[in-house]
């Protein structure tokens, strides 16, 4: 049972309702012939009734507490009464709702008027969208697990996350702290043998913690959700794409 | 005065609760994703287009804030432990439908799931989104929306002892 089945998606959506009239009726004359089809599709039947009749399905009373919240949010954006920044969706647009800080950001990640000033910058730092080729870097990149600091010269690295983008290159979020109160955050995307800098902003950061405790990193976060990139990795699985990436 | 887009945002506050319940499993969390949903609800509402269902629009806002979430987390593997223990449960599959690790309950049996499993089973089979709502809200193409959704219930399956 732990197989699967070649036909699993369209009886699945056979009972979901999901085939076109024509299919759904060859579907079901298959069904009255064959009762491996037939276990196959009450399979999926049963895992849905059990889904619906669970106690995942109840809906949860909403406390007054967020109720209070959410309303005072509503008064607050009618307050304003300007629509921050987002731009009216265009017909036949897909991403109509993107917030204007991805546009601002993806600007800057373009520009590359991020970062330290040049005459700030040794050698060894990376420069947005050139490829790392500082060996410390690289062996922080290759090896070093999210939520671990190493020292390096001209600072110190730590990993925050590692996930993949859109397009399944692995990449990986790290800071870098220059000195106390000094640093930035930088995501790295891997490409064949070399990690390239996509995005990088500075931060006021005291301490490593600070890195991956961000309290607001807006700009970062509008960039990962316009390029999709994707949830991070467990430990295991960056183990995995380390070793293998190397 | 309220307008009728809030209106609407504070009709469905009860199923976003429920879906970031399934997402994040503590109601605190959950009431946090769902207030950082409506003020980007608002804040975005311009681009909302009317002749849409608020709902699935207000999932994908959510989904996405809970990715940001994620990002934040100390370490890496904090949060995946669950994917962790299915890998574990699927090693010896036999022996585990068999014996006394079949789990009867389906929300005994949700939490041994991963998180990309768990939330596809929510919005297509508790939500009731179809598949291209679904794939609109997760941001993946419908065809992913599929082969996910039909792995996520055989492994539902599997956990409830099903033949």
């Amino acid at each position: 049972m732990a197989e699967p089945h070649p036909e699993d998606e369209r009886l699945m959506a056979y009972v979901d309702g999901e085939l076109p009239a024509g299919e759904a009726e060859a579907v079901r004359r298959a069904l009255e012939t064959d009762a491996a089809l037939a276990a196959r599709v009450a399979l999926f039947e049963r895992t849905r009734d059990a889904l619906r009749t669970s106690s995942g399905a109840s809906i949860p009373p909403v406390t007054d507490s967020l109720l209070e919240r959410v309303r005072a949010a509503g008064s607050a954006a009618a307050r304003e009464n300007v629509v921050t920044f987002a731009r009216p969706a265009k017909a036949g647009s897909s991403r109509g709702w993107m917030p204007s800080a991805i546009a601002a950001c993806l600007a800057l990640v373009v520009g590359g008027a991020l970062g330290f000033g040049l005459a700030e910058r040794g050698p060894s730092q990376p420069v947005l969208g050139g490829p790392v080729s500082d060996p410390q870097w690289r062996s922080a990149l290759d090896q070093l697990p999210s939520g671990e600091s190493r020292d390096v010269e001209g600072g110190r690295l730590t990993a925050v996350s590692s996930f993949r983008d859109a397009d399944g290159r692995l990449c990986r979020e790290f800071g870098h702290r220059i000195s106390t109160g000094r640093g930035s955050l930088a995501v790295l995307c891997r490409n064949d043998k070399d990690w390239r800098i996509t995005f990088q902003m500075d931060v006021a950061a005291a301490s490593d913690e600070d890195y991956r405790a961000a309290s607001s990193h807006e700009a970062l976060d509008a960039f990962l959700a316009a390029t999709k990139a994707g949830a991070p990795l467990s430990k295991a699985e960056e183990g995995e794409a380390l070793r293998a990436a190397r | 005065m309220k307008s009728r887009f809030e209106s609407e945002l504070i009709a469905l506050l009860p199923q976003l609760r429920r879906f970031a319940l399934s997402l994040c499993r503590s109601g605190d969390v959950a009431d946090d994703l769902v207030q950082i949903t409506a003020e980007r609800a608002f804040a975005a509402r311009e681009t909302f287009d009317p002749a849409s269902r608020l709902g699935p629009w207000l999932f994908r806002i959510l989904c996405n804030a809970w990715l940001d979430q994620l990002r934040r987390r100390r370490t890496a593997g904090v949060q995946l432990e669950a994917e962790e223990l299915e890998q574990a449960l699927a090693v010896d599959g036999a022996a585990a439908a068999e014996a006394s690790l079949t789990l009867r309950s389906v929300d005994e049996a949700m939490k041994t799931l991963s998180e990309d499993h768990r939330s596809i089973l929510h919005l297509v089979c508790i939500e009731e989104l179809s598949y291209a709502e679904a794939a609109e809200v997760l941001g993946v193409p419908k065809g992913t929306v599929m082969s996910r959704l039909a792995r996520a219930r055989i492994a539902l399956a599997e956990r409830l002892g099903m033949k």
